[in-house]
């Protein structure tokens, strides 16, 4: 059985909201692969669609998401067909997510390791969880008594840690996150980032990054789509679209970013 | 919490001691007599000065100008007004007691009269040509009246007061008094005393208000746990309609309607009584159904504030099924405001049956509440009213225990 | 700044609330309600200045009992009197309620939500203290209470009794609309331009905080209503005119002796009152919200 190149590949996916006057395509025709073991950027700012295509992966989009078109196909089966219960099986298993911020992604109420074993328990049997759990956190790098910690008492950069081996926890091949480092201290992004492209090399991950931080996509990706109002505007190797962007948008915002030196006319 | 019970005591104190003009003869009625008002003063301390003092106005004597018209005194035989002297004459050898009733014994008084002429108050001397005000205090077993011998004694102020033993001797020291000894004053209705009254009627009114609160907060909950899951679709918005619409219902048409077509028309249940359980289904359906309405609304917006936050995104992320994140993730969380709005329902589960138990005769605080108010019973009111408003402040206090066991992020202060 | 700010937000509302159908629909009610106390006000008014007795108060027992005819469209009472004619004055004493219980729970409310939550410290525990004296009183049984001590037999003390505890809900809503909008830039800048305290509750912050007290009037008014209505049945208050809780108190044993139509015309008007105020209360709260959710 021949392994598909590219294990996510999404053909112009289109998500809207509302209808007549008031309808919105957030996602408009987007096309884009993550092959395996790359790590892959999608960026652009607030309101591009970013977040919905991705969430838009295993139909998460909110209720009112309409999913008006276009094809996701996940190791060469199309998601959008899937029905609730497969890709229930899907999420956290072979596709999981990691979320922009930390502190209110997690249930107050329970523990770190209750929802970390939630996280097991849904898709894995014969576990011996609480080793499970402690390898894990072994794997950010977080002591084994964070398990019993509460979200609130844990900083923000712990707390991401801690998704991210929630997210780990059944090996998906894919791994969405959805900027994970946007609310987090600069030194703490580092740390985070650093995380994230060690284990995707160390578990041959694939992973999806949204974010609107060029500085992460130079860093981590190796190529790059650039979204605007839904759609792709720009795409290439990150190298390529960083130096010689072509879409004046892309042009735009890498302006935006603030340099350290004066600009030099 | 300590403030909240001072204001509470002070705010009953306003309202019984300081609002009313007259709260004697509003508990009592028309047809009584003086004293029979300032027995209910003494025995409630409201003959006593607000707040501090050391004399005290009686019901026996009211103050007089003798420049006015009318007044007790017209009463008085060999009393007659003079207008030119503006003054109330005393004729020769006569003998008036001014006071309606027989003061207490064990009190002194003090009388404050402006007068000309010869006689004596009280017992002493009164002699001047000239207008002259003196005070002449007296027992209150003794004679307090005026005689006059061979002149006549012109008046033209009188007055009466009572001293106070102590500076301090107020009606808010005595009521602060009377609280601090678990006194809550009598029930003029009954003729009993009111901690007594409360005590009896405790047990029927918990057997109808526990019933109501315990299945109203599992129907309550779990419809709104419906309204939820299925979030704006047609059971949703349906369920939210029906919610308004039981709200808007007024009380004493439930009532009524649950009386006379469940009990009278179609028999199912006993119109009124409280003989057994049976008696209590009636009500107890009444007092859940009303209450459904705004508890549906108020649990749904918990549920659905809840249901927009971003673990419940993460939580779906995982692949965890829609109930499993309503019932488990949704609801732990919903509880910790769910649980401040049902402990502090509790006190008002009392006070809430007024009307179910003056219906259906069930001889509960509420009946006790509802006969005080139309029977004018102050003290039973007044008791009533203040253990209201202690239980709700323990049931704050609870609430905030409650709140920090519940939710990993609050300690206790 | 602020009185833009205040323009856009209830044109926006407005615009959002005449979407809503079924809150136009509760505004209709609310409008023919409301005309309808006016009529009744105007009748009573008439005959007051004449000092003539009024049909609806007028006993013919010939006519009594009478089920819902082309003469008296919703039947008579026991006294002989036209049902309806007396439902309308019903409207009108509603009214009266709801609408003197207001002047009274709102300024009160609105006052000393803006005290606290704009100078804060000492006057903010004060205020705080007392509304939480306010509201650890047992509801009914309290405005029962200050109704039974108010030295006046009729409306006065069912005006104060609902009044003074109608106030609490919206001073705490006040306070905490104050809270918000006092650490908004719009504010620092006002007081970093000099302009003194008084001025700017009153002419910056209070503007913005208006929707919530048209909306607390609105969703007060029925409940104010369905208080004087249970007030009044157990004879505390009205005496003499048609409130809905007197005809209540009458109808209630004549159904049970099959006369059906006052019992049931009242409790409709009634139910339509307060559900409408109701849904239109809750629209408004919607539609004046800035947060749009789903």
């Amino acid at each position: 059985m021949t392994e598909e190149k590219n294990i996510l590949e999404v053909q112009d996916l289109s998500v809207h909201f509302g209808h007549g006057e008031e309808l919105v395509k957030a996602v408009d025709e987007v096309s884009f692969t993550v092959g395996r073991g790359e790590t892959i950027a999608l960026v652009g700012e607030s309101g591009s669609g970013k977040s919905i295509s991705a969430l838009a992966l295993t139909r998460l989009a909110p209720r009112a998401a309409v999913y008006a078109g276009g094809r996701v196909l996940f190791n060469g089966s199309d998601m959008l067909l899937r029905s609730e219960r497969e890709l229930r099986d899907i999420r956290g298993s072979q596709i999981s997510y990691i979320f922009q911020e930390p502190m209110v992604s997690f249930n107050p109420v329970f523990t770190i390791g209750w929802q970390i074993e939630e996280a097991i328990r849904l898709h894995r049997k014969d576990v011996n969880v609480a080793g499970e759990i402690e390898r894990l956190l072994d794997l950010v790098q977080l002591p084994e008594r964070s398990a019993k910690a509460y979200p609130h008492q844990m900083s923000g950069g712990q707390l991401q840690r801690c998704m991210i081996a929630m997210a780990l926890a059944c090996s998906p091949e894919l791994l969405v996150a959805d900027e994970p480092t946007t609310a987090l201290d600069v030194t703490v992004q580092r740390e985070i980032l650093n995380l994230l492209a060690d284990l995707s090399q160390k578990v041959n991950l694939s992973v999806l990054m949204i974010t609107h931080n060029f500085g992460i996509v130079a860093d981590l990706a190796s190529r790059v789509y650039v979204m605007q109002t839904g759609k792709i505007v720009e795409e290439g190797g990150t190298k390529q679209v960083l130096y010689e962007p072509r879409h004046d948008y892309t042009k735009q915002l890498m302006a935006a970013v603030p340099r350290l030196h004066p600009a030099k006319n | 919490m300590v403030p909240t019970v001072v204001g509470v005591i002070l705010l009953t104190f306003v309202l019984f001691n300081i609002v009313p003009n007259d709260l004697a003869a509003i508990a009592l009625g028309k047809n009584v007599t003086l004293e029979m008002l300032e027995d209910f003063d003494a025995q409630r301390g409201l003959n006593k000065p607000l707040f501090f003092g050391s004399k005290a106005k009686t019901r026996a004597y009211t103050d007089h100008r003798f420049s006015e018209g009318a007044g007790r005194w017209r009463n008085w035989s060999n009393a007659v007004y003079s207008a030119e002297s503006q003054a109330l004459v005393i004729q020769p050898g006569s003998e008036i007691n001014p006071l309606a009733f027989d003061v207490d014994g064990d009190s002194e008084f003090e009388w404050n009269i402006t007068f000309r002429g010869d006689g004596s108050l009280a017992g002493q001397e009164l002699s001047s040509e000239n207008w002259k005000k003196i005070t002449v205090r007296f027992q209150g077993s003794e004679w307090a009246g005026l005689e006059t011998k061979e002149s006549s004694l012109e008046i033209r102020n009188l007055r009466l007061r009572r001293l106070q033993s102590s500076w301090f001797d107020s009606q808010l020291t005595f009521y602060l008094r009377q609280l601090a000894r678990g006194d809550l004053g009598d029930s003029e209705y009954f003729k009993q005393p009111v901690a007594k009254l409360l005590a009896d009627g405790v047990l029927p009114s918990l057997s109808l208000t526990v019933p109501i609160f315990f299945i109203g907060v599992v129907v309550s909950i779990s419809l709104s746990l419906v309204c939820a899951f299925f979030r704006n679709q047609f059971i949703d918005r349906f369920l939210v309609v029906i919610a308004v619409a039981l709200m808007s219902i007024n009380y004493l048409i439930y009532i009524v309607a649950g009386q006379y077509l469940l009990a009278y028309k179609q028999g199912w249940f006993p119109v009124w009584g409280y003989e057994s359980a049976k008696y209590l289904i009636l009500p107890v359906l009444i007092g859940v159904v009303s209450g459904l309405g705004s508890n549906i609304r108020f649990y749904r917006t918990i549920m659905l504030d809840e249901m927009y936050k971003d673990y419940v995104r993460t939580a779906f992320a995982k692949g965890v099924s829609k109930p499993r994140v309503l019932f488990v993730h949704v609801l732990k969380n919903a509880m910790i405001p769910i649980i401040t709005n049902v402990v502090i329902a509790i006190p008002f589960l009392y006070t809430g049956s007024l009307l179910l138990e003056n219906f259906f005769g069930i001889p509960g605080l509420g009946y006790l509440g509802i006969n005080a108010i139309l029977s004018s019973d102050i003290d039973v009111v007044r008791a009533l009213v203040l253990i209201g408003a202690l239980l709700f402040v323990v049931a704050n206090l609870i609430t905030d225990i409650c709140y920090a066991a519940a939710d990993p992020r609050v300690k206790l202060k | 700044m602020a009185l833009e700010k205040g323009q856009s937000l209830w044109s926006d509302a407005w615009r959002r609330l005449k979407k809503n159908r079924l809150a136009m629909l509760c505004l209709g009610l609310v409008v023919l309600f409301t005309l309808l106390a006016v009529y009744g006000e105007m009748v009573y008014l008439y005959h007051h200045a004449k000092d003539i007795t009024p049909s609806y108060q007028m006993t013919n027992l010939d006519a009594a009992y009478e089920a819902p005819s082309i003469r008296h469209w919703m039947g008579t009472d026991g006294l002989g009197r036209d049902v309806m004619a007396r439902l309308v004055q019903g409207v009108r004493i509603a009214y009266k309620v709801g609408i003197i219980t207001s002047l009274i729970a709102i300024p009160i409310g609105v006052l000393l939500g803006c005290l606290a939550g704009f100078f804060g410290g000492k006057v903010d525990d004060f205020i705080v203290w007392l509304y939480s004296t306010f509201a650890s009183m047992p509801g009914l049984l309290f405005i029962l209470a200050i109704a039974m001590v108010v030295p006046d037999n009729g409306l006065l003390g069912v005006y104060l009794g609902i009044g003074l505890t109608t106030w609490v809900g919206l001073c705490r809503l006040v306070r905490g609309e104050v809270l918000k909008h006092k650490e908004q830039t719009y504010v620092q800048a006002a007081k970093a331009l000099g302009i003194g305290s008084g001025r700017i509750m009153f002419r910056h912050i209070l503007p913005n905080i208006m929707h919530v007290v048209i909306v607390t009037f609105t969703l007060r008014f029925p409940a104010a209503v369905g208080t004087e209505v249970i007030m009044s049945y157990l004879g505390i208050g009205v005496q003499g005119e048609p409130s809905w809780g007197l005809m209540i108190d009458s109808a209630r044993m004549r159904l049970w002796q099959g006369m059906w139509w006052e019992m049931t015309f009242v409790t409709l008007a009634l139910f339509l009152l307060v559900l409408a105020f109701n849904l239109l209360g809750d629209a408004l709260r919607d539609a004046l919200d800035p947060r749009l959710n789903d």
